[in-house]
């Protein structure tokens, strides 16, 4: 940056820091000193000092860097009545080695339902000839080429699995990856465990920049004797399952194009089912415009691993985005029809846009149109974004309506607020009015009568630092339903983080759903309607006892400079159900998302859609979200997010995925 | 007066001995003749030795090229002496953070804006500079606080143009006047398009205007990072300028 520019940064933040050096040649006279000014002091000088924050442990200089964390972990659920008590201890251990990369592990045992998972995770391990090395074992993630996790439309699962991973990169021009384990799925409210499906599952695969604008991948996957709740075809029984990915792709800067082919051959129950899908997927940059577009063919029965994909399904789809200071606008259709003639066609427009009015309020809105074979259903939506002296506000009014048997029409009102509020602390409220009217229905010679509920919901979620080493944070969430009575309700989580001393300190949890007016409007053609159902009431209180130590010499931070100070990274990973770039109280938060820092280090997210690195080196990093266990159609883009790091402090960051259009 | 060279636009000046992290990074306050309001700053210390800082006020002023001049002695308007804080020096442990108090009582009838700094310094090493001339460096931080009183508003208007050449590189700037007794910063959305007709955006640079002086804006394209390209010109720039809840339409032809 240059002088200058940094200059007027200076004094754009307000902030100015300068080296100031002062000599005195003797042969310059000093200049007459100018009066000096005392300033006044508050009551004298003699308010109490307040000061407090992580520091004043004594610091141990010996060995790599290295960062400790246990914790013993206390919890208790009642879920209408059903009592689950988690209780267990959970461990966390970064060491930054100079010769043999970072190393992670990752460990929780439970007792009552027992379970013990620990994990292993080597990144960054440098060879020469630019080779790099990253291996996991434990409770790993298999792996997916960059080509399969590069896609625009579609989605190739990986899977949780008890094993390990290999993965060698070589100059960013190839990756050759291997994983095999016995896949599962992940459990536990506060202490993860792992439940075990039984059976193999091995995957393999390449990728080559063979030429400089050229990239080819090849993945395979074979899985054997798994119990799968997804069981191909037949849904009943251990399944087995192989098949093969391949990737050709080419990008010159300005165009970008992905040919994409897959087989699989999903056996169940002695019979085997072979299948084939082929897609091409293009992205265009032409004069500020940005074209999405591609054509694809899944078979009937396409399987990958024990997880469904697209199949039974062919089409074409087309969008177009543009962007500058004040437009944002993207639109698109997609075509597509059933290959096996079972399934019926359909179409789906959407568009989006938003005007920047000025500095301080833009207009948007949004609308998408669902066609399929005959059944129909919309959706639109405007809001207006003012930024004012007491915050940031959104307003928005959204209706949909299907054409289902029953039909279905709604509207919703939500307002939401970000306060300006002093630094550390922080607060947003929402209020939400729903109306969501069903029709009549005839199922034999019964008529289901139609039924209108309306909703109105107060929500706020806010936080901050009640005292130097205790910060708080809350989401409180009020509903009234009316449908012939009225119903309410309220929905509270309240987190505690109190630093006893350097090493020590406690968080704690208390959460509480007497709310049986779930919300469950979502207006989005691409979602199946669901009515208003009675979510389960149930409370939880959850305590966690933390020691931590960090200590080595010189201090090289997760992604940091040697002799350089840290922080740490927490954040939450959430569900931007309406799209507006912040966290609503309402927003669904992912558990069980792999995170990644700088690419080297790894972590998942709870139950409560959190995750955390601590010891982060001061400075810019790169935090990547792994969409492994995204349902589709949210995506996070490309999943990568730049996060500030500053000393002695924990960036807090939130990541909301957004429907993908 | 202590002339710093301003170093570095995030919230941290750390050099040896020198690790000190300031938030927030500026204060714009509103404020009532005959109240008092008090403010905290937080001074974190990222060093692993505990740090001794050097506390005062200051009068500053922004001269034309952006640069900041410190002055520990008061200035002729100064409101220095509205302001009081806490304590003079501050120890703040390793990773410790100190909330560092201060507060502003406008007198009776007092009108317009108030404008000062909280300057923190601390960490004296000495390096030799070469021929035996040892030249003692200090880190400092200075944090600009603005105290609006009722009523006082920026009145901001443009009298000119030009393009003037800053390192190497032609920009358009346009000569804003404040005829107000606040500060206040130019933002808005502005369009240009070069001789081929092929649209540009720019914005406006958010330096403040002091009450009372004309400033000289630079209007840069939008383009994110340092190496931005050259300005076509000559190029009209139109669009609509906006300040403290007021907007005015701009339209000026810029030419070498």
């Amino acid at each position: 940056m240059t002088r200058r520019r940094a200059a007027a940064l200076a004094l754009l933040s307000g902030l100015v820091a300068s080296a100031i050096a002062s000599a005195q040649p003797l042969a310059n006279a000093p200049a007459p000193a100018a009066p000096v000014y005392e300033d006044r002091l508050i009551e004298g000088g003699a308010l109490a000092p307040d000061v407090g924050g992580e520091g004043g442990g004594a610091y141990n200089p010996e060995g790599w860097p290295r960062y400790l964390r246990v914790e013993g972990v206390a919890s208790y659920f009642d879920q209408q009545g059903v009592i689950t008590r988690e209780n267990g201890a959970r461990a966390s251990g970064r060491i930054d080695t100079p010769n043999y990369g970072a190393i992670s592990v990752d460990a929780t045992a439970r007792v009552g339902p027992g379970s013990f998972i620990a994990t292993l995770v080597q990144r960054d391990f440098a060879f020469d000839e630019n080779w790099r090395l990253n291996n996991s074992l434990g409770v790993v993630t298999t792996l997916g080429i960059d080509l399969t996790r590069n896609q625009y439309r579609f989605y190739i699962p990986t899977f949780p699995s008890a094993g390990g991973t290999t993965e060698w990169l070589r100059d960013g021009n190839l990756q050759l990856q291997a994983s095999v384990g016995q896949p599962g799925n992940y459990d536990g409210f506060r202490l993860t465990g792992f439940q075990s499906l039984g059976g193999t599952l091995a995957t393999v695969g390449a990728q080559w920049a063979f030429a400089p604008q050229w990239q080819a991948g090849v993945q395979l996957i074979d899985m054997t004797g798994v119990d799968s709740p997804y069981a191909v075809p037949n849904g009943n029984g251990t399944i087995g399952m192989r098949g093969a990915y391949a990737g050709l792709a080419w990008n010159d800067g300005t165009t970008r194009l992905q040919g994409n082919v897959l087989t699989s051959d999903a056996s169940s129950s002695g019979s085997t089912l072979h299948a084939t899908g082929v897609w091409l997927d293009g992205r265009t940059l032409w004069n500020g415009l940005t074209h999405h577009y591609g054509v694809f063919r899944f078979d009937p029965g396409l399987a990958w691993g024990y997880q469904p994909i697209n199949n039974d399904l062919q089409g074409v789809y087309y969008r177009l985005a543009y962007q500058d200071l004040r437009w944002q606008v993207d639109g698109g259709i997609d075509q597509t029809w059933s290959v096996s003639g079972r399934g019926t066609p359909g179409t789906f427009y959407t568009i989006n846009g938003r005007y920047q009015l000025n500095t301080r309020s833009g207009i948007g809105g949004n609308a998408a149109y669902l066609d399929n074979g005959g059944q129909n259903a919309w959706q639109a939506s405007g809001f207006t974004d003012l930024l004012w002296s007491q915050g940031a506000s959104r307003v928005q009014l959204s209706a949909g309506h299907n054409n289902n048997i029953p039909s279905n029409d709604a509207q919703q009102l939500v307002v939401d607020h970000t306060w300006n509020v002093p630094a550390g602390t922080r607060l947003t409220t929402s209020f939400t009015a729903t109306r969501d009217a069903t029709g009549s229905a005839t199922n034999g010679d019964t008529v289901i009568p139609a039924v209108t509920f309306r909703r109105y919901g107060l929500g706020l979620l806010g936080g901050g630092d009640i005292a130097n080493n205790v910060s708080i944070d809350a989401n409180l969430q009020y509903n009234i339903v009316t449908h012939g009575g009225t119903a309410s309700g309220i929905y509270g989580n309240v987190n505690l983080n109190w630093r006893l001393s350097p090493n020590w300190s406690i968080v704690g949890t208390y959460y509480d759903n007497r709310d049986d007016t779930a919300n469950l409007f979502v207006i989005s053609p691409l979602i199946p309607v669901i009515n208003t159902l009675p979510t389960q009431r149930n409370r939880a209180v959850y305590f966690s006892l933390r020691w931590e130590e960090r200590a080595g010499s010189p201090v090289a931070a997760l992604g940091g400079r040697p002799g350089g100070p840290v922080g740490s990274i927490a954040g939450t990973i959430y569900l931007d159900q309406n799209d507006n770039g912040r966290r609503d109280p309402g927003d669904p938060v992912l558990p069980n998302v792999t995170v990644l820092l700088d690419g080297r280090f790894s972590t998942r997210t709870d139950e409560a859609g959190r995750f955390e690195f601590p010891f982060v080196g001061v400075g810019a990093h790169r935090i990547t979200v792994v969409p492994d266990n995204v349902p589709l159609p949210w995506t996070f883009g490309d999943g990568q997010f730049e996060v500030r790091v500053d000393a002695r402090t924990t960036s807090s960051v939130e990541f909301g995925a957004r429907r993908q259009r | 007066m202590l002339a710093g060279a301003l170093a570095l636009a995030p919230c941290v000046a750390s050099a040896q001995g020198f690790a000190a992290m300031v938030t927030p990074p500026r204060f714009e306050l509103e404020g009532k003749p005959g109240q008092t309001q008090r403010q905290v700053i937080e001074v974190m210390n990222a060093d692993q030795r505990p740090a001794t800082y050097r506390m005062r006020t200051a009068d500053w002023t922004l001269e034309p090229d952006a640069t900041v001049h410190m002055s520990e002695a008061l200035l002729a308007d100064s409101c220095r002496p509205w302001v009081a804080i806490e304590r003079r020096e501050i120890t703040v442990p390793s990773g410790g953070r100190y909330r560092y108090r201060f507060e502003v009582t406008p007198p009776a009838g007092a009108k317009g804006e108030c404008r000062f700094a909280i300057v923190l310094t601390g960490g004296a090493e000495t390096v030799n500079a070469g021929q035996n001339v040892n030249i003692p460096i200090n880190g400092q931080i200075g944090i600009i606080v603005y105290v609006t009183l009722e009523g006082a508003a920026p009145q901001l208007e443009v009298v000119g143009s030009a393009v003037v050449e800053r390192e190497g590189r032609k920009m358009p700037v346009i000569r804003v006047r404040n005829t107000g007794d606040a500060h206040g910063r130019l933002a808005g959305f502005l369009e240009g398009t070069d001789p081929g007709g092929k649209r540009l955006e720019f914005q406006p640079s958010g330096l403040p205007i002091l009450p009372g002086e004309t400033r000289d804006i630079p209007i840069d394209l939008a383009s994110e990072g340092d190496n931005r390209p050259a300005i076509p010109f000559p190029i009209t720039i139109r669009g609509t300028l906006e300040w403290s809840g007021k907007s005015t339409p701009f339209e000026a032809r810029f030419a070498p």
